[in-house]
């Protein structure tokens, strides 16, 4: 994840901006590879993993109602 | 045997790779509208951007690119394909990790047909038309599988339990096993009155090989 896109994202539920956490990042490129980000407004934390923000809504439960 | 429907991310985590074997080339309407496309206020966001097929178009032209999915295994894959300057992020087009306006443009190709609930296509809609930016343009399109040669051609079958347009569609993967796609079959009418009911315009509406296509703006 580029810092950058933090400017764009929202925490899926609130709309809210999301505070960065990093935990580490390319030396090179400053991507960021892992980490966390928190919800200025609701406090749920999105991980960060392999650069890629895992940014599902809590429990996403209405997957459930696909069975 | 009553096949059951999953989670669209699982769908496509488990077919991610000949999936991605099928998919390699965008589809033309995708790419006419990108290539002539004006500067635009914010990023393209492809909302179910699978395999970065689409996205790869707009990262070549100098856009910059968003992809959301909820397949990780696409997301990985999609990954190779437009490099590590476009983000990717694991997200539900039902709800959106994206700030209000912040979008130039959106990209929803194949992706709304896959949302059981009725409720959860109109979230869909709705959260294009929130993500992007006033002025903005988006393109949506959903397999016609209203039409009988379509659907026939799919091999796809009325869902147990639901109202008719609920349809699976296996996914006969090389040497692997089958999985059931959930469809939801969207007439072009439908998908008109799903669009609008979302705040945005209908610019254009037409047929793109078997997919029903629209282009709509945000007011």
């Amino acid at each position: 994840m580029n810092r950058e896109l933090i400017a764009i994202l929202a925490c899926p539920v609130c709309k809210d901006g999301l505070d960065l956490d990093v935990e580490e990042e390319d030396p090179r490129s400053g991507e960021v590879l892992r980490g966390n980000l928190t919800c200025t407004t609701c406090g749920k934390v999105y991980d960060i993993l392999d650069g890629i923000p895992d940014l599902r809504p809590p429990g996403d439960d209405r997957d459930r109602d696909l069975v | 045997m009553t096949p059951t429907p999953v989670n669209p991310g699982d769908t496509f985590d488990s077919i991610a790779e000949a999936f991605d074997a099928t998919r390699a080339r965008p589809w033309s309407f995708v790419t006419d509208w990108l290539e002539g496309m004006g500067p635009l206020e914010g990023p393209v966001v492809d909302v179910g951007c699978g395999n970065g097929r689409h996205l790869a178009v707009a990262v070549q032209r100098g856009m910059r690119g968003i992809g959301v999915d909820l397949s990780v295994r696409l997301l990985a894959i999609a990954r190779q394909r437009v490099g590590r300057d476009t983000d990717l992020f694991i997200g539900d087009a039902r709800d959106l990790p994206i700030a209000t306006d912040a979008a130039g443009a959106v990209l929803a190709v194949a992706v709304i047909h896959h949302i059981q609930e009725a409720e959860g296509r109109k979230d869909a809609v709705s959260e294009v038309r929130r993500v992007l930016a006033p002025g903005g343009e988006a393109v949506v399109s959903v397999w016609a599988l209203d039409d009988p040669d379509v659907a026939l051609g799919a091999h796809a079958r009325p869902m147990e339990g639901g109202d008719g347009a609920d349809m699976l569609v296996p996914w006969r993967a090389p040497g692997g096993p089958t999985v059931d796609r959930y469809l939801r079959v969207i007439s072009p009418g439908e998908l008109a009155d799903l669009l609008v009911g979302g705040g945005l315009e209908v610019v254009r509406s037409w047929d793109a090989g078997a997919n029903h296509v629209a282009l709509v703006h945000a007011p």
